[in-house]
């Protein structure tokens, strides 16, 4: 059974995000879990304990069947005004209603982004004024979220 | 469509990367500098292994040495399929890890192949893990299968 709108923009909402300034030598500042950066697997797992806690369960699945598209993203090293920083996250899409496009929705429930199969980017916190995006490098996990 | 010798390049294009840390022994009257040392240098073997991102890299760079072009696309228009997989383990108690990459390219029927170190046909599944064969030849010889986590890359791959 597909997922009704509602639902799609309860999981199309879940967004996880991190910034750290890194050191000269590379190393993040700032205390998280394990005093390091979390792998791509430990986000996925972060968002799939989100979902769980809103009721859904999720396995993976093959492209055509799925009804979520779980996003990580990471950007190692960014440059602002001499400093560097590591940019990582997790984005959840779900299908637009009535169309092929998988679509991310803000706490308002509006769609605020379109997924692209060619790049990932992300709004440049440190200038929002700026409209340039900041890349990152990403991977894709294709779920079915159930009830 | 790819035609049948690039599909067959591209199911041969994989890598693997094995990371074994030896039993380390440390002698210390003090069983908390023992334990301290050990604790450390567990932490620093387990990073050794390749990143998604590292391994994403060195594989798009094999494909385009095997001379194709390649592009990320959604998985319909796809017709090559990159699997990185990774896993980070334990051997007698001390860290392993292990991280590599199948290409697997869509047959005349529509399925997704690939080949495996036997050269035999493996097909893509979409389970939890992705089960990798696993050998070492340490002093201790293994002969494991390891589930691994792994991401999918879809890419259209066309020859040069």
């Amino acid at each position: 059974m597909s997922l009704s709108l509602k639902r799609k923009k309860e999981i199309g909402c879940i967004r996880l995000a991190w910034c750290f300034m890194l050191k000269p030598n590379g190393d993040p500042i700032g205390v998280f879990p394990k005093r390091r950066l979390p792998t791509s697997e430990e986000i996925r797992e972060m968002v799939l304990e989100e979902l769980a806690e809103k009721g859904y369960s999720a396995r993976t699945i093959r492209p055509a069947d799925a009804n979520c598209v779980i996003r990580v993203y990471r950007n190692l090293k960014h440059t602002h005004n001499v400093e560097s920083y590591c940019l990582i996250g997790a984005v959840c899409y779900t299908k637009a209603h009535g169309s092929n496009k998988w679509v991310a929705y803000d706490e308002n429930e509006n769609v605020i982004e379109t997924m692209e199969y060619e790049n990932h980017r992300i709004e440049n916190i440190f200038e929002p004024e700026n409209s340039e995006k900041i890349e990152t490098d990403f991977f894709d996990t294709y779920v079915k979220v159930t009830t | 469509m790819l035609n049948k010798a690039s599909r067959n390049t591209l199911r041969n294009i994989k890598m693997v990367f094995h990371k074994f840390v030896r039993n380390c022994y440390f002698s210390s009257e003090s069983e908390d500098t023992r334990l301290d040392f050990e604790e450390t240098y567990k932490a620093n073997a387990k990073m050794a292994i390749p990143t998604y991102d590292e391994m994403r890299k060195e594989i798009f760079s094999k494909i385009s040495e095997s001379g194709f072009r390649i592009r990320p696309v959604s998985p319909k228009k796809a017709n090559c399929v990159v699997r990185i997989y990774r896993k980070e383990f334990e051997i007698d108690d001390m860290p392993a890890g292990l991280c590599g990459a199948d290409c697997f390219v869509k047959t005349l029927s529509g399925k997704w192949t690939t080949l495996d170190s036997q050269e035999n046909i493996v097909e893509l599944s979409h389970l939890r893990f992705y089960p990798v064969q696993y050998w070492t030849s340490l002093v201790t010889r293994y002969d494991n299968l390891v589930m691994a986590n792994y991401y999918d890359i879809y890419l259209k791959v066309v020859k040069k």
